[in-house]
């Protein structure tokens, strides 16, 4: 990690404290840090690599033994 | 053209090692993207596959990071497919959800199930198969005169 430092407006600040006390996110650097990720998709900066989310989701599946395809199932059970 | 569900529409998203019928979905998808292929299906896949997506991220199957860049992929994939004519989306209005009432009824489908069935069955004549992973939809749809397809077999 390295240390960025901005000036913000208290609007800005009040913002990013009550997206921490929401419990959206553990600290303002990870609002920041998000939300700078969030731009630089937004803009093409970042390249969006499927391949990269499959290998995520994939492993994120042989953990819980959950498949994308059955989430959709208890959704809509639930609802 | 082809329905496509959420439960299979989700697919594109994991692989073949852990979820059966990825391979296919992607092949169909990409089909779609590329002008190949014309996919339909109803607006609430939009709303379903985020919700898929917010429940691996609740129960922390997901980081927050592939969370949003995840539904990056899924949106840009969406606006790419619509631009390109290879999806088209099916609008809910109270009729349709008043008319879905008789599907809940007769095969105790959900009512997300129900549109998503209703939907198609308001474009069968120009629907070759209902592609669609979840079983009670499968069976409801086959029911209904329509072909259905589970890519997983």
């Amino acid at each position: 990690m390295v240390i960025m430092s901005a000036d913000v407006t208290k609007e800005v600040k009040m913002m990013a404290e009550k997206l921490v006390e929401k419990g959206l996110y553990k600290s303002q650097s990870e609002v920041v840090r998000d939300a700078i990720r969030q731009l630089a998709l937004k803009y093409g900066l970042k390249e969006t690599n499927v391949e990269k989310m499959r290998k995520k989701v994939a492993a994120a599946s042989k953990r819980s033994g959950k498949t994308l395809s059955q989430t959709v199932r208890e959704i809509r059970d639930e609802s | 053209m082809k329905y496509i569900d959420t439960s299979a529409f989700v697919k594109y998203y994991s692989e073949e090692s852990t979820e059966k019928g990825s391979d296919r979905i992607k092949e169909l998808i990409d089909k779609a993207k590329g002008g190949e292929e014309i996919l339909i299906t109803s607006i609430m896949l939009i709303g379903e596959s985020v919700s898929v997506f917010d429940k691996w991220l609740r129960l922390k199957l997901l980081e927050k990071e592939d969370f949003t860049e995840l539904l990056a992929i899924f949106t840009n994939d969406i606006k790419e497919l619509t631009a390109v004519g290879g999806l088209v989306l099916e609008g809910i209005n109270i009729l349709l959800i008043t008319a879905s009432i008789d599907y809940i009824v007769k095969y105790g489908l959900s009512l997300n199930d129900s549109l998503h069935l209703l939907s198609a069955l308001l474009n069968k004549k120009d629907i070759e198969e209902f592609i669609c992973s979840d079983k009670q939809l499968l069976n409801a749809a086959n029911k209904e005169g329509l072909r259905a397809w589970n890519p997983e077999d």
